[in-house]
């Protein structure tokens, strides 16, 4: 449960990156924060949270 | 060649100024006169028209309309009306105009009030009629769904499909609507919706930030209103696009009372939330006049909104439910399980694409005025990308696996359809093909890394089809809107046309990738903590003995199918003896 926790946290944090896009200058710099925070949303949902789900997976039984 | 197309366009020169000098042209004058000569009124303005070589300074000043010389117009006699009109040249006349004082007779106040009310009404009528069809888009997704599922399933995907209209129109109506849409005033195409006019912001950042709509619970007070309900009808339908997406995602393991929560959660919050966000007024629509990011999110029809939405739900559902038992071996290798009725699943995706008619064109919200008559460029951006998006897939496995797969290529069609859902209203059609193959190929290479990376068993595919290929779409616009969309002169409270990064604005990419990590980011992550609630509370997953049985019976009461032995692929003997 407590990898499943660090997941949301990670998937939440990617977008908190990608807004904070907003508070920097440079559309350049803006649009690497957002896809930095995309990225890092996409982290915690494919990299973290979805291999705590397959740890007890119902073909591994 | 050249040489030959000069003198034959020398030739058909000489012959105009031959027929009009002979006078052969001159009827078409004399007719238009004519015509001027029947209606006082008009005539004025024709004129004018008839001599375009006129010196502007020398045309007479407009005269007023007055009340008396609407008097003067005579509408068709009740004796030539009685004899029929089979020509339609006398129905629709000065008579037909409503008057709001009989006593006074046609004023100029009721002509101007008949004319914006007409205006209002082709508005409401198309997006009626639009809303019609996205509705029937449910007919379609019941037969995609149960089509790429098992005989043994048959009852239980088409009452998921069926059943999510009702429970998501009902937790909609409740307290969806008003979250979504309870901001959302004016919307001039509707005659202004000013009764939704609450929406919840905070400052956030220095910004005020749109949160939620205030406005329409339960439809009732100020929002009993004739506009607000066109609207309610045209969004519920759009709610329950993204709802029924996850019955798919989910199919042949979803207890039906879990899905009915799902489904309420969804419907209630989880939606409502990103589509105020977005369409409501919220403050993604805001990133451009808050933070000088293009137009702000934009999304004219939905990729994001509800395609994405329904795809990041699913996603989320079929994570906490798992797979279904024998998709995948001991050592994590997939096993293909094959629906049981190709042809129900390809007619189920030309219904998809009939109805996508409404989804894309109806989003102008009306026909009339404001840039409305883009709906054809639109309809004809939706189909298109929906041809390319079927290329692509097939494209992609007939070179991959050496057959032209149906059942991928009925979602290479989908795929299309939903990236173009977003940039329908702002590409042209070159972006818009290159959307929808992109998104063709997309989609069979999402399946294969959600199937066999993510082992994450999606039944019909629709994570791939609505949330990969949603948010491709969302970020399209970013890169292919051609600025010539000019709905009312702005978008989204900024002046001008939408324009994406190959257009010279990559402020817009910023804001459509601020409105991507906001579905993987939030999105996502309040479907995961709903479904995770309703996982703990009454459990998500159906027994193991239920599955293996097929749904039918333990859910649902009733065989889908119940004159046909179904028999197991593979073993040679029915479902019933493979289950014991």
């Amino acid at each position: 449960m407590a990898v499943k926790i660090v997941g949301l946290i990670v998937i939440v944090l990617g977008w908190l990156i990608a807004v904070s896009s907003t508070q920097v200058s440079g559309t350049g710099l803006q649009l690497f924060v957002a896809v930095l925070g995309l990225v890092v949303s996409a982290v915690g949902v494919i990299g973290i949270l979805n291999p705590a789900h397959l740890e007890h997976a119902i073909w591994k039984s | 060649m050249l040489a030959t197309m000069n003198k034959l366009r020398r030739r058909i020169s000489f012959l105009i100024a031959a027929l009009w000098l002979c006078g052969w042209l001159v009827p078409t004058v004399v007719s238009a006169d004519d015509h001027a000569a029947a209606s006082a009124p008009v005539q004025y303005a024709q004129a004018q028209q008839a001599a375009p070589s006129a010196p502007a300074a020398t045309a007479p000043a407009p005269v007023p309309i007055t009340d008396a010389d609407l008097k003067a117009i005579a509408g068709p006699k009740t004796d030539d009306l009685a004899k029929g009109d089979p020509g339609g040249t006398l129905t629709g006349s000065v008579s037909d105009i409503v008057v709001s004082d009989p006593k006074k007779g046609l004023t100029v106040a009721d002509l101007v009030n008949m004319v914006g009310q007409n205006r209002i009404a082709i508005n409401l009528v198309w997006t009626l009629i639009t809303g019609y069809l996205v509705m029937f888009m449910q007919a379609g997704f019941a037969a995609v769904e149960t089509g790429l599922c098992r005989a043994k399933n048959a009852n239980h995907t088409m009452m998921m499909n069926f059943m999510v209209y009702s429970f998501g129109l009902f937790a909609y109506w409740v307290v969806g609507f008003a979250i979504q849409q309870g901001g959302c005033a004016p919307v001039a195409n509707l005659g202004g919706l000013n009764p939704l006019n609450g929406e919840f912001t905070a400052t956030i950042m220095g910004k005020p930030w749109g949160l939620f709509g205030t406005k329409g619970f339960f439809l009732s007070g100020s929002t009993y209103d004739v506009g607000v309900m066109v609207m309610f009808l045209f969004q519920m339908v759009f709610m329950d696009t993204a709802a029924t997406i996850v019955t798919g995602a989910a199919a042949e393991r979803w207890k039906f009372a879990a899905f009915a929560i799902s489904t309420f959660c969804l419907a209630a919050i989880t939606y409502p939330l990103f589509g105020n966000w977005a369409w409501g007024g919220g403050w993604l629509a805001n990133l451009g006049t808050n933070y000088h990011l293009g137009h702000g999110y934009c999304d004219f029809a939905g990729s994001g909104v509800v395609h994405a939405v329904g795809g990041m739900t699913a996603l989320a559902v079929a994570m906490i439910i798992g797979p279904r038992i024998g998709k995948y071996n001991r050592n994590g290798s997939p096993n293909p399980i094959p629906g049981h009725d190709i042809t129900m699943v390809l007619i189920g995706c030309f219904i998809l694409a009939f109805g996508w008619f409404g989804f894309n064109p109806g989003s102008t919200l009306g026909a009339s005025g404001a840039g409305s008559l883009r709906i054809g460029s639109i309809a004809v951006n939706t189909m298109l990308a929906g041809a390319t998006g079927s290329f692509g897939a097939i494209f992609y496995m007939w070179i991959r696996f050496g057959k032209p797969d149906a059942s991928m290529t009925g979602n290479g069609l989908l795929a299309g359809l939903v990236a173009i859902t977003a940039p329908s209203g702002f590409v042209n059609t070159v972006g818009a093909a290159i959307i929808g193959f992109t998104a063709g190929l997309l989609v069979c290479l999402s399946v294969e890394f959600f199937e066999r990376v993510m082992k994450i068993d999606d039944p019909v595919g629709a994570t791939s089809v609505h949330g990969t290929c949603g948010l491709w779409g969302v970020l399209s616009v970013g890169l292919f809107a051609d600025g010539t969309g000019t709905y009312a002169g702005s978008w989204n409270g900024v002046d001008g046309a939408v324009r994406g990064l190959f257009y010279g604005d990559p402020s817009q990419l910023v804001a459509q990738l601020i409105g991507c990590a906001t579905l993987v980011g939030i999105v996502f992550t309040l479907s995961y903590l709903f479904n995770l609630l309703v996982d703990v509370l009454i459990g998500q997953r159906v027994d193991a003995a239920s599955e293996l049985e097929g749904l039918d019976l333990p859910e649902m009461g009733a065989l889908g199918y119940p004159e046909f032995q179904l028999v197991t692929p593979g073993l040679g003997r029915s479902v019933e003896s493979a289950a014991e």
